[in-house]
């Protein structure tokens, strides 16, 4: 019952720890001193280590002293639907530019996520994304592909 | 996925664009959309200028008939403009690319970098020279006190502040010249080489003029000899290697220009006749002046030659001789 | 005395209109740039740079340096409204900052952090009027050892001070230690941890990072709130005497040590805005309301980025060292008007030098007018719900990490690594000790191979050397002490606790 209330916390510790071994097993293959000096495998190595084992002292606590009762958690549901959608517009920035990702995503967070006027919403995203586009690709000339054609 | 997409897109227009010209007269071939002028580097240094001071003349002096567009593609010392080009730009006569001895040297070193030969070298600018410097308060006044005392002592006595990979190459180079072994301390930049060897930190350095023009006027850095067969026009005074007795080859780092590869030759002559009116103008010129290097126009086969053997060189002083 | 003979004949040339122009132009673009993430300064200059070529040099020169301080100031604005530090040098500020902008008190942090920004670059310019050449001087003896000392140092402290949790708090810096071996080692020429992707090879952007876990982080960690009412009320923008009086010593103790670290060549102001919040924390009597929006610790790292700003033009006038990534490019710029950089700058274009500090006095009393009301305006747009201003907050994220280098797959990175924040946040990992790890992780390996290679491989090197030893002996301390003072009961141990 404990567990259950602290598994997210045990998982993203492993993560870390998972990190660490990555780091291990690929920095082993790498030349560890050469000459007078470290080669590039010694720090990564030592790293990859210490992030293990302050990994699995964290995972030990946790295990050791369990927070007491439930902890008051954020519900999650919202901020996945974000990360979606910022995964799908990153995803697709590469095949039609910047201009309609950008503008769909902030209308999709505005209209969908938040359930805001329809209206509205997709008057801010265009003002937004005009702005944006306007300050880095004309001001500062940053090339910023801003349709398909952009490539 | 994107990649192939633009390939679709950049080789289409390519295609439309090579049939005419090759079927028609050589000097025919113009710009006829904006060219981009990709840099292999990020904003703000020394290639990353030089590509600049090209786009300037380019523009100033209305070369083209058509804008010209400056996108940098930092990463990898150049392995990330040079991939971008080979990848998405393929045959694209309106793609012109910064490349400079780093670019050559990375997939040297590493493997999964495109080499030069995914681009079509087009002409080069300048070459950077390598002196080797000592403090002003050193008691060594000439190379071959230098070389002397090395010599007299066991290898890796001698500790040499260096900036990058060019530098150790030189360095190398030095070491087999006189058959003692100088140990390398690596830094990341001229400025941090130099700032060792003022702090009295190493015993020397060998460089580009650069960052130590200033100090070589104080006299708080001492030059002792240069790696190249004449003497530099900068510092007449300073003896080359060979004239001291040390067998070193001429060494001097190069900053060019390429297309994409499989453009067409039409498209190549062009672009070579522009080069070679931004290579004339008062403002490369004096830019090149100004950084205390060498002007060094060379174009087309010539230039193709060039790069052949300075990839031997540095296959040579790496330790990585060509495959096969 | 004679510099200020010096600089009384900069202020003449200073004053000139065209120059009061060009340095009211390089604040105001500086102030611009400061509050996108992924434009700095360096980028700035850089761009601008080809259309100064046949400019006056003083001029453009006056605006360069106008453009790489102002930055600092700008930086701040996105760090305390939105907790996107719009520089790496304002991380610190958007940790305390912010915090003190959702308690509605943005107005008073943007007000403190340009009082603290605009007293610091005054001394800072006053360090650089009287101390330049001594200064840079002495900065030489830092050699490999002494830095490699100096990150030992900082990493102790980081452990000192990691909050609630010191393992979670170690652990991420560890986690950011590693992430800056990805990449070509710039030692060996070698490439690792690539995972086979050539983007890789530059290694993780610093500036994607950071905005990565503050800027996206937050928005997914505090997006379920979002419905709630937006902060109630702008207060006012001058600090009351209560806050005055807590940031005096902070800004006075930031503006020394930021001028001290940025005269380093190598340091820089991001890492002096990290050492003034440590020193903050470390000093205060309550550390453990770090991190709730304490004013001390928006007033220190703000003061340090500005002094070490003006810090950093002391090896770079002085000797033609560049200590940072912007003042590199200056140096660049001075290449390019056909000016020497070194010790003889002082002497030969003693005219020029003398304007540009001159002229670093007049760009800060014009920063302090523009952002004391400006910050008003600012905290202006708290007043609109979360829930309109968090999409267009994640797309400035977006398009600033793109154009930092032109680059899809930093915008990748900045999805993962703020799916990342925001876990960390959940689960109380903290995130600054990653990003100090990434800033420290390259500095600590070379430092450590250049010091073994030049002292032969023995290791005698870093305790040999006074300034050496000295640097670990304070490291040793800074962990032992807190340790020794419970062991010996001068402090109830749950205090030393909290903040060990």
């Amino acid at each position: 019952m404990k567990l259950h209330a602290i598994k997210g916390e045990l998982a993203f510790a492993a993560f870390f720890a998972a990190v660490g071994l990555v780091w291990i097993v690929k920095a082993s293959s790498l030349p560890f001193w050469s000459g007078f000096a470290p080669d590039s495998g010694f720090l990564p190595v030592i790293y990859g280590t210490l992030l293990l084992l302050l990994s699995a002292g964290v995972i030990g606590t946790l295990l050791l002293n369990p927070p007491d009762g439930e902890v008051e958690r954020e519900p999650l549901s919202k901020s996945f639907k974000l990360l979606g959608i910022l995964v799908l517009t990153v995803g697709s920035l590469g095949y039609v530019g910047f201009a309609a990702p950008l503008f769909l995503m902030m209308f999709a967070m505005f209209a969908y996520v938040e359930r805001l006027p329809i209206v509205r919403s997709a008057i801010v995203s265009a003002v937004a994304t005009g702005i944006f586009l306007l300050v880095f690709q004309h001001w500062l000339k940053i090339p910023v592909p801003i349709t398909p054609w952009s490539y | 996925m994107k990649i192939t997409r633009r390939y679709v897109l950049a080789a289409g227009a390519a295609v439309a664009m090579t049939i005419p010209a090759g079927a028609s007269f050589a000097q025919d071939w113009k710009p006829t959309r904006d060219v981009e002028l990709v840099i292999p580097f990020g904003v703000g240094g020394g290639s990353d200028l030089m590509a600049r001071v090209i786009g300037k003349v380019i523009v100033e002096e209305k070369l083209l008939p058509v804008p010209l567009v400056i996108n940098n593609r930092p990463g990898g010392g150049g392995a990330v403009g040079i991939g971008y080009v080979s990848a998405s730009r393929k045959e694209d006569p309106h793609t012109i690319i910064l490349v400079n001895g780093t670019t050559q040297i990375t997939p040297i070193l590493t493997p999964q970098a495109k080499t030069l030969t995914e681009v079509q070298p087009v002409a080069n600018f300048m070459l950077d020279d390598f002196l080797l410097f000592v403090k002003g308060d050193s008691k060594y006044k000439t190379i071959k006190e230098f070389v002397d005392d090395v010599k007299s002592k066991p290898d890796k006595t001698f500790n040499f502040a260096t900036g990058g990979t060019t530098d150790v190459m030189a360095i190398t180079i030095f070491s087999k010249a006189i058959g003692k072994e100088i140990n390398p301390v690596n830094f990341n930049s001229g400025g941090e080489a130099l700032t060792a060897l003022l702090g009295g930190h190493v015993d020397g350095v060998i460089g580009n003029p650069l960052e130590f023009m200033g100090h070589l006027e104080s006299g708080a850095v001492r030059a002792l000899g240069v790696f190249r067969d004449d003497r530099f026009a900068a510092f007449k005074d300073v003896p080359t290697m060979k004239e001291s007795g040390i067998d070193a080859p001429n060494f001097q780092m190069w900053r060019g220009i390429a297309l994409p590869k499989g453009v067409d030759e039409n498209v190549q002559k062009y672009w070579q006749g522009i080069m070679k009116k931004v290579a004339e103008s008062e403002t490369m010129k004096k830019y090149i002046a100004d950084n205390v290097a060498s002007e060094a126009y060379i174009s087309g086969k010539d230039f193709e030659t060039f790069l052949v053997n300075q990839e031997k060189l540095y296959r040579d002083l790496l330790g990585k001789p060509a495959a096969q | 005395m004679e510099s200020l003979v010096d600089l009384a004949g900069g202020f003449a040339t200073a004053i000139s209109p065209t120059n009061l122009l060009m340095c009211f132009l390089g604040v105001f673009l500086g102030q611009l740039v400061g509050v996108l993430p992924g434009i700095g300064p360096s980028a700035a200059i850089a761009l601008l740079l080809p259309l100064t070529f046949g400019a006056d040099p003083t001029a453009s020169l006056i605006m360069f340096a106008g453009i790489y301080y102002g930055a600092q100031y700008g930086g701040t604005i996105t760090s305390v409204l939105l907790s996107v530090p719009g520089e790496s040098t304002t991380v610190m500020t958007s940790i305390e900052g912010y915090q003190m902008a959702k308690k509605g008190q943005a107005g008073t942090a943007l007000g403190i952090a340009a009082i603290g920004s605009f007293f610091a670059g005054t001394v800072g310019s006053l360090g650089l009027t009287l101390l330049a050449p001594p200064l840079a001087e002495a900065a030489l003896s830092f050699g490999p050892p002494e830095y490699f000392s100096l990150v030992v140092l900082g990493l102790m402290a980081l452990a000192a001070v990691s909050g609630a949790s010191v393992l979670k708090g170690i652990a991420a810096g560890i986690a950011g230690l590693l992430l800056a071996t990805i990449g070509i080692d710039p030692q060996t020429g070698v490439s690792r941890f690539d995972f086979g992707a050539v983007w890789l090879l530059d290694g993780i952007e610093f500036i994607v990072l950071t905005v990565a876990l503050f800027g996206i982080g937050e928005v997914l960690a505090s997006c379920s709130q979002a419905t709630e009412a937006p902060v109630a009320e702008v207060k006012n923008v001058l600090p009351n005497r209560e806050q005055m009086r807590r940031s005096a010593m902070p800004i006075v103790r930031g503006s020394f040590v930021g001028f001290l670290i940025g005269v380093l060549p190598a340091t820089g102001a991001t890492i002096a805005s990290f050492v003034a919040y440590i020193m903050e924390k470390k000093i205060s009597k309550t550390p453990e309301k770090f991190g709730t929006g304490m004013i001390e610790g928006v007033a220190g790292p703000e003061a340090s980025n500005n002094a070490a700003a003006a810090g950093a033009m002391v090896p770079m006038l002085a000797l033609g060292i560049p200590g940072s990534g912007t003042t590199a490019i200056i140096l660049g710029a001075l290449i390019m008007f056909g000016l020497r950089p070194g010790p003889e700058l002082f002497t030969q274009n003693s005219t020029l030098v003398w304007a540009v500090i001159a002229s670093m006095y007049i760009g800060n009393v014009m920063l302090l007018i523009m952002n004391l009301p400006l910050a008003g305006v600012f905290a202006q747009l708290l007043k609109v719900p979360y829930k309109w201003l968090y999409p267009p907050i994640i797309t400035l994220c977006i398009v600033g990490v793109f154009s930092q280098a032109n680059s899809l797959e930093d915008c990748w990175l900045l999805a993962g690594f703020g799916a990342l924040g925001w876990a960390m946040k959940r689960y109380d990992w903290p995130a600054a000790p990653m990003i100090l790890g990434l800033v420290l992780g390259p500095i600590f390996e070379s430092s450590l191979r250049q010091s073994l290679t030049m002292a032969h491989g023995s290791f005698d090197i870093f305790f040999t050397r006074p300034i050496s030893v000295t640097l670990l002996v304070c490291a040793v301390l800074f962990v032992s002490l807190p340790v020794l003072a419970q062991i010996f009961g001068k402090r109830p141990p749950a205090s030393v606790g909290e903040c060990a």
